[in-house]
């Protein structure tokens, strides 16, 4: 390093500025892609909602695209409850085994048992909806009554679906409280588990409704799994039993066939979504800034 | 495409220097790996352009057929068979839905249409297209194999669909609810069964909402299979022995009654194109028509015009 002369410290600096044009350009290559497609579908989608009418189209409960009904009322709500179904299922399940895997479990356990967890999301969505329709929708069929295909098959399956990503966020949560709290509150003489409900918990408050949120996401946004147990019939669904159709699956089912204002109002079925899941992500980060 | 993402390497000088550059200054220089990932980046990039570019290119003499997805799957196996008569020739058929189809030849983006419903007379873009019949192909209304009706009327098969029959009793079978299955809303086959069956004259009675909805016509067949309460309806190509087709009127979906017009469910898959076709399109016309083509119908559960 002593040849180094003012020149090549120049030099290196020089470089050093292309590198970071070049990976600026390419960060901001994937916000460019997210605006493009932003663009796009809301000039496809919003003329179609205000032909319709805001209220009519978010309100009105009749959906007959070919013969000019545009309706997704029934849609929004199936997406909800499909979305509260499973998070009932599947956070506490969720939340239960990472506080289990985090403060109670030994290290020969946890070592087996996180990968095995992480590794359930690494399974494709379509081989859960197969699992749905070959098990969870008969086993309801025959138990409960009704087809099967439902808001309670879907959710099911859907509670099952999030659980990884709820469990390891909830977990990195956990873990990221520090060790003298735990340390703390056992020295005053409180129990392990007065410890992880009055200390570890409530300082992992904002890290756990974070988890909650990721996990609605995942569960508003699944498709292809959803498609095949909850039925896809466009009806208000007023029991567990009935059957019912999210937005998403709403623009996967018709997009092959749709034509004209058909294909707009799918677009605009995209706005919807992408609204509600932006508030969602818009909650989840203002939430993580809170802490 | 994978065509297309080797160019940049293949280049030569172009390419080449700026790697050599780069290899004798990794060898002096501290930022090795940033400058790695940045070129890789560009390098990337520059193939991803690359590709696309590729992807431009236009192709050779080609013959496009587009359309109905329900006439595809023969379609592709009719221009199988038409390849090895003319190997010259590039057929390639393409999906997309019957309207997509026949928007494809208005825009002479292909050359014929492929339909499973009826031109629209009052729509005047549809109305002055040349169409030919290619083949019949019926409406299988299924059932689960232990499911004990057999038979239905066109109007009970209505009040199935309607959600106005709301157990099997009430059309001869055990006490049990009816599971009613259909297509999404813009799929062919559901509005040829709107149009069969669900019109009586000119009032329409709605499909019931609760109706369940699959999305392909392999959907439908394997909840039938599954639930022994449920109907559907599926074009009888996709007809197999796990379900039981339902004798309509009392006339059972075969080969026979359809050709012979007894079976009521009977929907016609069209050729269209924009003026009677000449040339190569006028061949595989010929062809899709001829001896073999009817074969190759028939075992796809399809009934061809001539024989």
């Amino acid at each position: 390093m002593s040849s180094s002369s003012p020149m090549a410290v120049d030099d290196l600096r020089r470089r050093e500025e292309r590198i970071r044009l070049a990976l600026l350009c390419l960060a901001f290559s994937s916000v460019l892609v997210l605006a493009l497609i932003i663009l796009f579908v809301f000039r496809e989608g919003v003329p179609q909602i205000l032909k319709t009418g805001i209220p009519a189209f978010l309100a009105g409960s009749r959906w007959a695209p070919t013969k000019g009904a545009f309706g997704i009322f029934p849609m929004i709500v199936g997406t909800v409850q499909v979305t509260l179904g499973a998070l009932l299922i599947g956070v506490p399940l969720s939340l239960l085994s990472a506080i289990c895997l985090s403060e109670f479990a030994s290290r020969r356990v946890r070592t087996v048992m996180k990968p095995l967890i992480e590794l359930l999301s690494a399974i494709p969505s379509v081989v859960f909806g197969f699992i749905g329709v070959t098990v969870i929708v008969p086993l309801v069929r025959e138990t409960l009554g009704g087809s099967g295909f439902s808001v309670l098959s879907a959710a099911l399956m859907l509670s099952v679906m999030i659980l990884p990503t709820v469990t390891s966020i909830a977990y990195d949560a956990l873990r990221a409280v520090p060790a003298s709290y735990r340390e703390g509150a056992l020295a005053l003489g409180a129990t392990p588990w007065q410890t992880v409900t009055r200390v570890v918990v409530p300082a992992a408050r904002s890290g756990l409704v974070t988890a909650v949120i990721l996990g609605m996401g995942r569960a508003m946004g699944e498709t292809m799994a959803v498609i095949m147990v909850a039925g896809n019939a466009v009806v208000v669904p007023t029991s567990p039993l009935h059957p019912c159709r999210t937005l998403t699956s709403n623009i996967a089912l018709e997009m092959a066939y749709a034509a004209g204002a058909h294909q707009k109002a799918l677009f605009a079925t995209g706005v919807v979504l992408f609204v509600m899941i932006f508030c969602l992500n818009s909650l989840a980060t203002f939430i993580v800034r809170r802490r | 495409m994978a065509h297309g993402l080797d160019l940049p390497r293949g280049r030569g000088s172009g390419t080449n220097a700026p790697v050599k550059t780069f290899a004798a200054e990794a060898r002096n220089r501290p930022e090795r790996s940033a400058g790695l990932f940045a070129r890789l980046g560009l390098v990337l990039l520059a193939g991803i352009c690359l590709a696309g570019l590729a992807g431009c290119r236009s192709g050779g003499r080609a013959l496009i057929v587009a359309g109905s997805t329900s006439v595809q799957p023969v379609m592709e196996k009719i221009a199988g068979a038409f390849r090895k008569t003319r190997p010259d020739l590039r057929v390639d058929i393409e999906g997309g839905g019957s309207s997509a189809g026949l928007m494809a030849i208005r825009t002479k983006t292909a050359a014929l249409a492929m339909s499973s419903r009826e031109l629209k007379q009052n729509d005047p873009q549809e109305a002055g297209l040349w169409r030919q019949i290619l083949a019949l192909d019926a409406i299988a209304i299924i059932v689960h194999p232990d499911n004990p009706v057999a038979s239905l009327s066109l109007s009970q098969i209505r009040g199935l669909f309607a959600g106005s029959v709301k157990s099997w009793k009430e059309v001869g079978g055990a006490d049990r609810p009816v599971h009613i299955l259909v297509r999404e809303e813009g799929s062919g086959t559901r509005s040829a069964f709107e149009e069969l069956v669900m019109k009586d004259g000119k009032a329409e009675t709605p499909i019931d909402d609760y109706a369940l909805v699959q999305d392909s016509s392999g959907g439908v067949r394997e909840v039938v299979r599954g639930d022994r309460d449920a109907v559907g309806f599926v074009s009888m190509g996709a007809l197999n022995p796990h379900v039981k087709a339902i004798a309509v009127d009392g006339t059972p979906p075969t080969f026979e009654t359809v050709r012979g017009k007894r079976y009521r469910l009977v929907r016609p898959f069209f050729l269209a194109a924009l003026q009677p076709p000449a040339g190569d399109a006028a061949d595989l016309v010929r062809f899709s028509l001829g001896s073999e083509a009817a074969r190759i119908l028939q075992t796809e559960g399809l009934v061809g015009v001539f024989e």
